[in-house]
């Protein structure tokens, strides 16, 4: 259809019609009274004129227009939102506790994409995102998760191993207690004091790096003393299985290696004792692991 | 012998209450009770009970006790033959109170909050200026297991404490407690609630992934906060369902960025002729997108709407025209789909209501 245009007017007028390629960063909209917009990546050819209600990661925008000109997936922009939070807690739980914070400057730190390496194994958690305005928090939005894990691993918050081979973790659950035998009576006094419970543990595993799915064999003896450098640091770990066990750890000694028949084949033996509780805020800020304890015990 | 007047605590000379004491002489068959007013001395009961229970309950018809005052109880115990046991020589003192008012503000039997959290604000009033000492908030299950308590608070000048971890679909209940300076208990009792709100899909908002592998799980959020501005605020919403354009224009231009393909669609009414609707941009201006409702006359030499698009992008021009439809008025909702699919773009309309449009 040509309409008032001349055809082939000049010696471009053949070029093919597609507009350079830039992405849309604004748009204005007037002289009609508007009831909704939508904007998607999906491409809707022959669109049947239903709007779908649910965000999607393809949605860009989406705005109803009642009583706002909002047009996103959350009532509140960044100009009143002073943080937002990432809450957690496991399913049968009531209080939330805060694992991460965020301030909020400007649009684009709405977005966030957060490793919680603190997670048992075997557990059904749910993740809260709580925009934070006038120092209150919004109703949270949530998401449940159930994780399920492969291996041992051993993390701190710069790093985290996995310990797939030859693994095992010999445990004792230490109590003081003291029995004291006396002349006069034919049992034993057994005294019990202190409130000291706590766990301790030697742990075996031959620790070779995985790439693209295969053991990096010939570059062992580089990860083995990175493991090295990281056991010793001094800071407290997480240790957890992929039972379900989650213990918040200071390895304890030296790092002795076992050559295991092949000069390549090395396994090393952590001892461990417990020095915290990795479920309790308090314990994971004092030690490291968070930057915020808001949610203190 | 005398007997020995258990503490009485504060209450409303309205309701009365029950004085107890014990005995360690001869079987009680009648006691007999006297209260006196502390400031002029004067009997203000003077009543006899039979009962073998080591207990008198203040008989109201016949007392003379009055909110805001102080007074002092004396009890004799009666055998089987009549003989009375020695009074107290100083009496047990007790108060008279109105019963507080000590009631939950915000909050009533079976109401639903539409919230995971909510702030729960208490109220306290004493008719005689008891104070308040302590006071606290407690949430049970329905089988009144306790979930979370603020636990027992002195601060009596702020009465709130905000409780967070309410489950959707879920009912609770509810109990304050307190006490006040001189020992009253307070008890709102049980008061039921539900729990009901929207929760996003968990695929549009937040998504959390179970990394077997690396031992962690992923959150990533999709949150996209994008207001729209408009030129003259504020702007008139019509019957909260519209935004009115009509002497305004809405711009969006944060929390987006239209990259590759994409589709935009639009709803509204009351376009007239050759009135620009769309006006879509790149932040450094080499891309114009622009979509104007035209009329024309079709092969039938009758007048249809249609929308143009003309997009400039760099030095070329490029028009796009979408399907016609019957001749829009002011009042016929449209709708409009601009689609760019590998650098090309498509406009498709539609007449949401009335009557249907003309395809090609």
């Amino acid at each position: 259809m040509f309409l008032g245009v001349s055809f082939a007017g000049t010696d471009t007028a053949v070029s093919n019609t597609a507009a350079k390629e830039a992405s849309v960063s604004s748009f204005v909209i007037s002289h009609s009274v508007l009831g909704e917009l939508y904007a998607t990546k999906d491409i809707l050819v022959k669109f049947d004129w239903k709007i779908p209600e649910t965000w999607t990661f393809n949605t860009y925008l989406h705005g109803v227009f009642q009583g706002n000109t909002l047009a996103g997936n959350v009532s509140y922009s960044e100009s009143v939102v002073d943080k937002v939070k990432i809450k957690k807690r496991y399913q049968g739980d009531f209080a939330w506790k805060t694992i991460y914070e965020k301030e909020i400057r400007d649009n684009e730190d709405f977005s966030i994409e957060f490793y919680d390496y603190y997670a048992p194994s075997n557990r059904d958690i749910e993740y809260a995102y709580v925009a934070v305005i006038s120092n209150a928090d919004v109703d949270p939005i949530s998401a449940f998760v159930h994780s399920e894990f492969d291996h041992y691993f051993i993390c701190d918050k710069k790093a985290s191993y996995p310990m797939m081979l030859d693994v095992e973790n010999t445990v004792t659950f230490n109590r003081e207690s003291k029995t004291v035998v006396s002349p006069g009576r034919k049992y034993p006094y057994v005294i019990h004091n202190g409130i000291a419970n706590y766990y301790s543990g030697t742990m075996t595993a031959t620790f070779i790096e995985s790439k693209n799915c295969e053991l990096d064999i010939e570059n062992g003896w580089k990860y083995r003393n990175q493991i090295d450098t990281f056991l010793a640091n001094g800071e407290a770990k997480i240790l957890k299985s992929m039972e379900g066990d989650m213990w918040m750890i200071h390895v304890v000694g030296n790092l002795p290696r076992t050559n295991r028949g092949h000069y390549q084949y090395v396994s090393h033996q952590i001892e461990w004792v417990e020095c915290g509780d990795p479920n309790k805020v308090g314990d994971l800020y004092d030690h490291g692991f968070i930057d915020t304890d808001v949610d203190r015990e | 012998m005398q007997a020995v007047i258990y503490k009485i605590l504060p209450f409303d000379a309205m309701t009365g209450t029950t004085i107890k004491f014990s005995w360690n002489g001869n079987q009680a068959f009648k006691n007999h009770c006297v209260i006196r007013n502390n400031e002029t001395n004067e009997i203000v009961y003077d009543q006899t009970t039979d009962s073998f229970k080591l207990e008198h309950k203040i008989d109201l018809e016949k007392a003379q006790l009055v909110n805001g005052k102080r007074y002092h109880a004396f009890i004799t115990v009666l055998d089987k033959d009549g003989k009375e046991s020695d009074s107290q020589p100083l009496g047990e003192p007790f108060l008279c109170l109105k019963t507080p008012v000590f009631r939950f503000t915000n909050l009533v039997k079976n109401q639903s909050i539409s919230s995971s959290s909510y702030e729960f604000s208490l109220e306290y009033t004493q008719e005689n200026g008891e104070l308040l000492d302590s006071w606290s908030i407690s949430v049970y299950t329905k089988n009144h297991t306790l979930l979370s308590t603020s636990g027992v608070k002195y601060d009596t000048a702020k009465l709130k404490h905000v409780i967070s971890g309410f489950t959707n679909k879920n009912e609770y209940l509810v109990q304050a407690v307190g006490t006040t300076v001189n020992g009253c208990s307070l008890d709102t009792g049980d008061i039921p609630i539900s729990v009901t709100y929207s929760v996003s899909s968990i695929f549009s908002i937040l998504e959390p992934t179970n990394l077997r592998d690396v031992g962690a799980i992923q959150i990533k959020s999709n949150i996209v906060s994008s207001e729209g501005h408009l030129e003259k605020e504020p702007g008139i919403y019509i019957d909260n369902e519209y935004l009115d354009l009509r002497d305004n224009t809405l711009t969006y231009s944060e929390g987006f960025l239209f990259d590759k393909d994409f589709s935009l669609v639009l709803r509204f009414y009351g376009l007239g002729p050759n009135q620009q609707i769309l006006n879509m941009q790149d932040e450094a201006g080499y891309l114009k997108a622009i979509v104007t409702h035209r009329i024309i006359k079709n092969q039938d030499r009758e007048f249809v709407s249609l929308f143009e698009l003309r997009v400039t992008s760099s030095w070329y021009s490029s028009v796009f025209y979408s399907n016609p439809l019957p001749l829009l008025s002011l009042t016929d909702e449209v709708g409009l789909c601009i689609i760019r699919q590998n650098n090309l773009y498509q406009i498709e309309t539609a007449k949401l209501t009335g009557g249907e449009s003309l395809c090609f």
